[in-house]
């Protein structure tokens, strides 16, 4: 009985909570948004190692992920969109204590303008279809954001960065073994803990009205 | 929902992210994959592509028995097209059975789950489509996309009422085929044992049902008429369709994992 009520009350705080986030004003919504950034820059610094793989396993892609559960609609995109801008301004939060512009043109920079698109994504359905926030179908929309949205024009970068600034043509093997294989066990972990943190928190009707 | 049968345009699926995509862009979308998936034939790719199609089927909640119902007439094709290729394909690979004449060789085994794989792949492209996408958007997508044939004088209008029309007779017709069965039957109507007598046996049904068709499109010709409906005069449609920035994602997420996997296909 008091696990019920309790439960309730929980449901009732996630609905208050993301009803807030839905209505509240654009100044708060920059801040939420700048929160997440830095939440994000902490995120990409934590690393740990999967016992099968040497390549670490980063919270970045992670807090991409639940940056557009969480914002919504929009304001998703846009805190990865600060988190990118303020990284090359010169913050060093990009994985492994790094910043600047040279981070973004550099090899890996092509990832982090897939998170701007990975959370626009995400953000859109979330906000716009409750269904879609069961742990499922979250896990799907989540890999497919991750394959498509942030290994796709990240790959892209990478090509044009090996070929055009190291001045080699890599082939498609190998450039996969360099950007898309050592990831894909540490992606289909975090896809599946960004899904199920989702199912948790968000609410399960519509908050937009 | 009527869970039992198929019936064409009755099981949309609301709430979801492909239902709302632009049908112009899901109908090039589903084209494109089916491209691909005719263009090549190799496992690496179909993996790919059956990842695409798997969690786009998943992110759409269709739930298990409503999948099941829509694979279910696919399933015997696809079953048939593997023992054709496994008893007809040349022997390539290694010998495994050989009884009576036929030989069936591994050779004819890869070919023969291929191809059947590929039949899969085909109608569960179609599926997703038919699931997220209302009989009246399909046939209003076909229509603005054939648009441009109409420098060649190609009734484009016309073919899209046309379309229209038959998506949404068929869920009426099968309904009324149930209702004189029913009717029938309860006349003393015995459908018969073997295939020759239940085919002829079904002519009682088959002519009422096609006298009603007649009667209802003469009625629909007539309720088109009374209405102002004018073959050869633009048309207004009540919803205008817009491309928006997701519609562009969905057809950029699509090309690229078509192409994807058609790129690695000859790649590999």
């Amino acid at each position: 009985m008091q696990l019920a009520t309790l439960a309730d009350t929980f449901a009732k705080a996630r609905l208050d909570a993301f009803r807030w986030r839905y209505n509240t004003a654009v100044a708060h919504k920059i801040g939420l948004a700048l929160g997440v950034a830095i939440l994000t820059g902490l995120l990409a610094q934590v690393r740990f190692y999967l016992p099968w793989t040497p390549v670490p396993v980063t919270g970045q892609t992670f807090a991409v992920l639940m940056a557009g559960v969480l914002l919504g609609r929009h304001w998703g995109g846009v805190s990865m969109a600060l988190y990118a801008a303020l990284g090359a301004f010169g913050i060093p939060w990009f994985a492994g204590w790094s910043g600047g512009l040279a981070v973004l043109a550099g090899p890996t920079g092509g990832y982090i303008l897939g998170f701007i698109l990975a959370a626009l994504f995400l953000g859109h359905v979330t906000d716009k279809y409750v269904k879609s926030r069961n742990f499922l179908p979250m896990a799907a929309l989540m890999s497919m954001a991750t394959a498509a949205l942030i290994f796709v024009p990240g790959l892209i970068q990478l090509a044009i960065w090996t070929s055009v600034v190291q001045g080699e043509a890599v082939s498609l093997g190998q450039l996969l073994a360099m950007g898309l294989t050592p990831f894909l066990a540490g992606a289909a972990v975090k896809v599946a803990a960004a899904a199920s943190l989702t199912k948790v928190v968000t609410p399960k009707s519509d908050y937009s009205k | 929902m009527n869970l039992d049968r198929l019936i064409f345009g009755s099981n949309i699926l609301e709430d979801n992210y492909i239902r709302d995509v632009d049908p112009r862009i899901k109908l090039i979308s589903v084209l494109i994959i089916i491209l691909a998936t005719a263009l090549v034939s190799s496992s690496v790719s179909y993996v790919i592509l059956s990842a695409l199609l798997i969690t786009g089927l998943i992110s759409v909640r269709p739930g298990w028995k409503l999948v099941w119902i829509n694979i279910r007439p696919f399933i015997f094709l696809s079953l048939l097209t593997f023992l054709l290729h496994l008893i007809f394909s040349s022997g390539e690979g290694q010998l495994l059975i050989s009884t009576a004449g036929l030989e069936i060789t591994s050779g004819g085994v890869v070919t023969g789950a291929v191809f059947a794989w590929r039949i899969l792949l085909f109608f569960a492209a179609a599926v997703l489509f038919n699931l997220t996408t209302d009989p009246l958007d399909i046939s209003d997508a076909v229509t603005r996309l054939l648009k441009p044939l109409k420098v060649f004088r190609l009734p484009v209008d016309q073919l899209g009422l046309l379309i229209f029309l038959a998506f949404r007779f068929v869920p009426v017709i099968s309904e009324e085929s149930q209702a004189i069965y029913a009717a029938q039957v309860s006349r003393g109507y015995d459908p018969g044992g073997g295939f020759i007598k239940r085919l002829r046996n079904s002519i009682p049904l088959i002519s009422a049902v096609l006298a009603s068709s007649i009667r209802r499109a003469g009625h629909m010709a007539e309720a088109l008429e009374a209405r102002g409906f004018h073959p050869d005069r633009e048309r207004s449609s009540l919803r205008i369709f817009k491309i928006r920035f997701s519609d562009c994602i969905f057809l950029t997420v699509t090309l690229i994992v078509s192409a994807g996997s058609v790129f690695l296909a000859y790649y590999v």
